[in-house]
């Protein structure tokens, strides 16, 4: 795996998780690597799972391609994903961070994606996170 | 100024909460990380078996056939496609693009009863459909005019 992020996705990111619960996304990739470098995407995140959370957060994610920097292009962004989160909330303030993998393409890799956030908990003070699966569309393309 | 005391007295009561009971919040957490885990495991062992009928694609690979079936229940990420030829093996094939055809997409372009031909080696894909032929370079993107973008 190359240990410089192909992109970079930049989002608002809302969760309700108490016990079960929704993951809502929506921003910008940035693409930095391969046939689509300098590529600008928005695009929208959806995941359902488990986990005890209620927030809003500003993020940034760096992502990582596991195969062949020539394989990986914007559409390689799309598709299906776990994710786990964890979070820590101080007189309102809540930061986060995330770490998601998507499932395999044909020629063998793996998108993964490490990020850091900051917005507002619904609790004032507690730890939060959670896992969830779900996907990731390209808007308007 | 209700408001605020309002918040001022759940904030009060959240960290006093908090104080007592973060080794349960802690613990919540670790359960949904481990649910995590679980999670990634089975979809990797689905991986595994999928790889198992359609391995990931490989320049080296020699493809020749006829393609009989083309899987379409379970794709994976990124616009390849995977199917299965007339020697009764599957196939992977990562994307590729030509805009001298339409569908340009190769995962959208390939059907049943056309023959593939890729030699071991490299990454161009022959697709031969009535009179026709028609050319894809796996993880290359071609132009109206026949030019690499």
């Amino acid at each position: 795996m190359r240990c410089t992020p192909v992109a970079k996705a930049f989002s608002i990111d809302g969760d309700i998780s108490v016990g079960g619960g929704v993951n809502v996304a929506a921003g910008y990739f940035v693409i930095l690597q391969g046939v689509d470098a300098g590529k600008l995407q928005s695009f929208g995140d959806f995941g359902v799972g488990g986990g005890a959370d209620i927030s809003i957060n500003l993020k940034e994610t760096n992502i990582f391609y596991t195969g062949d920097i020539k394989n990986f292009r914007l559409n390689s962004l799309s598709g299906t994903r776990h994710e786990f989160s964890a979070g820590v909330t101080i007189n309102g303030i809540d930061f986060s961070g995330s770490y998601f993998r998507s499932e395999i393409d044909d020629n063998g890799g793996r998108v993964i994606g490490v990020s850091g956030g900051v917005g507002v908990g619904a609790i004032p003070y507690s730890l939060s996170g959670g896992w969830n699966y779900g996907g990731t569309v390209l808007l308007n393309k | 100024m209700k408001q605020l005391k309002w918040y001022k007295k759940y904030q009060e009561w959240s960290l006093r909460f908090f104080k007592k009971y973060w080794k349960y919040n802690l613990l919540v957490i670790f359960i949904f990380f481990i649910m995590f885990l679980i999670n990634v495991y089975y979809s990797d062992k689905k991986e595994e078996e999928y790889a198992k009928k359609y391995p990931y694609y490989k320049t080296s690979s020699l493809i020749s056939g006829k393609v009989l079936y083309i899987e379409t229940l379970r794709q994976r990420i990124g616009e390849g496609i995977t199917f299965s030829l007339d020697n009764q093996k599957g196939y992977s094939l990562g994307w590729a693009d030509n805009e001298m055809y339409v569908p340009s997409k190769i995962s959208e372009f390939l059907q049943i009863g056309d023959s593939i031909y890729k030699a071991s080696g490299t990454d161009s894909v022959l697709i031969y459909r009535n009179e026709g032929v028609y050319y894809f370079e796996i993880s290359k993107r071609i132009d109206k005019d026949g030019n690499y973008y």
